[in-house]
């Protein structure tokens, strides 16, 4: 069982990231919508003016001219938040970048999910995965903390292929250790556990985090296997099977629709398998977001935070 | 200059039986009729002047020469004056009748696929294709651009059969795959395609195209990025989009040849979603623009090399086309922006017609 009271940033880890290997490279570009102080991009944009594209409020053509300079040699990070990228400029990524075979564009979704707090629904994207994976050769990242996501963002620089990384407003807990090897493709194994295997994306491990200690404090001693899917798509299955396989009980938490997010695919590719298991998902039930000046309690409102994921548990075991 | 003589001399020049080139075919015997005002500036012995005239050769109508400026030093100030004038003038229209000419047949041959895909594949875009045909083969083969440096981009997906037609000039598509287009397994796709050899762009969504030509244009700034767009691909707002950040970075190694057919799938552009005053869009908008005939390929060839010396800032060249040029039954009609079962007998006889 980890206390973890450390957090971070993610955009932050993000920012730095692209500044440290934009040192280094010089085929790191960046383009952006207006929102650089916003993504954390000033610090690029002024140490490396000569490589930062600033389109304006204009998405579409954004990821156009990403994909333009991509097809030169570049690496492009194209940022904004993601209720504007990839939702608006959607088409624009499956012909101009994966139509047309541009592994060298990076696509940030930043702000995504409930935890964009008081700005409201319009802010609160919760249907990117669900976009992004549905687009073929698109690699779909989601980092379980700030420090998970330097190794996404150098990992995804190199890979061959396009990706989209998903990073949130607030502050996170860190669970995962820097010396730790993060691979495309491998999910993350945050806690050991014999009863029910946790998977999620992002913060919302928190809420899982937080559950096994109050169970521990109870008389059930229920233990939880909590794996973290910072890489949604590519993603090797064999550490979900060989847990759900003991642990027979498979609870996906996500800050997604239900519908197109990690949960059904996930159950659906067990099956597929044969592994006999017990489901439940936790995500949003097919409804907008809305402001709330605690992002934490959004979680709470949408039944996918802590009390939600303790609820479901004591009931399962019951 | 140097001191004029002030000796000004009107002439006409009428010879019969002209031969032109190497090869004398007598279908293409004709008559060279030329005139033009030419001033003698004997104490540099030169001979300064413009030259208008027209040639017409075999059953061809008749090419316009552009005005000339043809300097020659003469060897003497009489006797072989007008000798040396005329072989100055047959060399130089020789040179742009003979490209032009190349240039025409190419245009032809084009055309030709185009109405040979469609037919074969029971259906496909047709007047668009048919329009931008011209645009086309003076950009590649216009000898305008360096292709070994420079980049182009096709931006309207469906004008495909177009681009295949020109792809087949150049050596990168086979003549066969007319019969194959839109087929299972086909690489002429019924729209671009990226894994179609020298297709340089997977489209068939309008308006991102300049998008993307505007990314490598900044890339690279080493070499020109020329992206075709049609008229109506500007009511996609992306494409205001591209104009406004070609224009705020001032990049002067992009170019966007616009097909400006005014008409579109539902009517005329005009009645549609009216585009108005194309160029002066984009003058506004802080581009360069020339207009030009899109259907002469002396008028496209000398923009496209206006356009690619301007380097400051990006520019716009408005070609006015008609939509399916070529075929006088369709021409400048909307409702063959694409076409659905050409019957056999439209076939034969619109190939008489494109021969």
């Amino acid at each position: 069982m980890k206390q973890k009271t450390e957090t971070g940033s993610m955009r932050k880890a993000l920012a730095e990231t692209l500044v440290e290997l934009a040192g280094r490279d010089d085929k790191i570009w960046v383009v952006d919508a207006d929102l650089k102080s916003s993504l954390g991009l000033s610090e690029f944009a002024q140490k490396f003016p000569n490589r930062f594209v600033e389109a304006g409020v204009a998405e579409n053509n954004a990821m156009g001219v990403a994909a333009g300079l991509a097809r030169t040699g570049k690496i492009v990070f194209v940022g904004s938040y993601a209720c504007f990228s990839p939702a608006i400029n959607w088409a624009v990524i499956k012909q101009s970048v994966v139509y047309n075979q541009i592994g060298g564009v990076k696509i940030i979704g930043s702000h995504a999910g409930l935890l964009t707090g008081y700005q409201g629904s319009s802010h609160q994207m919760l249907e990117d995965v669900a976009l992004m994976r549905a687009i073929p050769e698109m690699e779909v990242f989601a980092p379980v903390d700030a420090v998970e996501t330097k190794k996404i963002v150098r990992a995804m620089t190199y890979s061959r292929k396009p990706g989209y990384i998903r990073v949130v407003r607030p502050e996170t807990p860190i669970w995962t250790k820097k010396r730790d090897r993060w691979i495309i493709g491998r999910p993350t194994k945050i806690q050991n556990g014999r009863d029910i295997t946790v998977v999620g994306y992002g913060p919302v491990l928190a809420g899982a985090m937080a559950a096994q200690t109050e169970l521990t404090l109870g008389r059930k001693k229920t233990s939880l296997e909590i794996i973290g899917v910072g890489t949604i798509k590519p993603l090797e299955l064999e550490m979900i099977v060989k847990s759900v396989s003991k642990t027979g009980r498979l609870l996906v938490v996500e800050d997604h629709q239900k519908n197109g997010g990690l949960g059904e695919w996930l159950a659906a590719s067990l099956m597929l398998r044969k592994i006999k298991f017990d489901f439940r998902h936790l995500g949003i039930r097919d409804r907008f977001g809305q402001s709330g000046r605690d992002p934490w309690e959004l979680y709470e409102v949408y039944s996918i935070g802590r009390r939600a994921i303790l609820d479901t548990i004591k009931k399962w075991t019951k | 200059m140097g001191k004029e003589d002030g000796l000004e001399l009107l002439f006409a020049i009428v010879v019969d039986n002209l031969v032109i080139g190497d090869r004398a075919d007598p279908a293409k015997l004709g008559r060279l009729v030329t005139k033009g005002r030419i001033r003698i500036d004997s104490s540099q012995k030169r001979v300064v002047g413009n030259l208008v005239g027209s040639i017409r050769i075999g059953n061809l109508a008749g090419d316009k020469v552009e005005e000339v400026e043809i300097v020659l030093l003469i060897k003497r100030v009489h006797g072989g004056l007008i000798y040396h004038i005329l072989s100055a003038i047959l060399k130089l229209m020789w040179w742009q009748n003979n490209r032009k000419r190349e240039l025409s047949e190419r245009a032809l041959r084009v055309r030709r696929r185009i109405l040979e895909m469609v037919y074969r594949a029971g259906e496909g875009h047709f007047g668009g294709p048919l329009s931008v045909t011209d645009i086309l083969v003076v950009l590649r083969f216009g000898e305008v651009f360096d292709w070994g440096r420079d980049e182009w981009l096709m931006s309207a997906g469906h004008l495909a059969p177009a681009v295949y037609g020109v792809l087949i000039e150049e050596g990168k598509l086979k003549e066969e795959e007319v019969a194959e287009f839109g087929r299972l397994g086909a690489r002429v796709q019924g729209h671009l395609s990226r894994e179609t050899p020298g297709v340089t762009y997977g489209a068939g969504l309008l308006g991102q195209g300049l998008s993307v030509g505007l990314g490598m244009a900044l890339g690279d700034p080493s070499r020109q990025v020329i992206v075709v767009t049609t008229d109506g691909e500007h009511q996609e707002g992306q494409t205001w989009e591209a104009i406004s950040l070609a224009a705020k970075y001032r990049v002067g190694n992009l170019i966007n040849i616009v097909d400006r057919n005014r008409m579109q799938i539902d009517g005329s552009t005009e009645e549609v979603m009216p585009l108005g005053d194309l160029g002066q869009k984009y003058l506004v908008w802080g581009w360069r623009v020339f207009e030009a005939d899109g259907h002469d390929l002396g008028d496209l060839r000398k923009k496209m090399e206006l356009a690619r010396r301007e380097s400051d800032v990006p520019v716009a060249i408005i070609a006015k086309t008609i939509m399916g040029k070529g075929i006088r039954e369709i021409e400048d009609n909307y409702h063959y922006h694409d076409i659905k079962g050409m019957t056999e007998r439209q076939y034969k006889k619109w190939q008489e017609e494109l021969r």
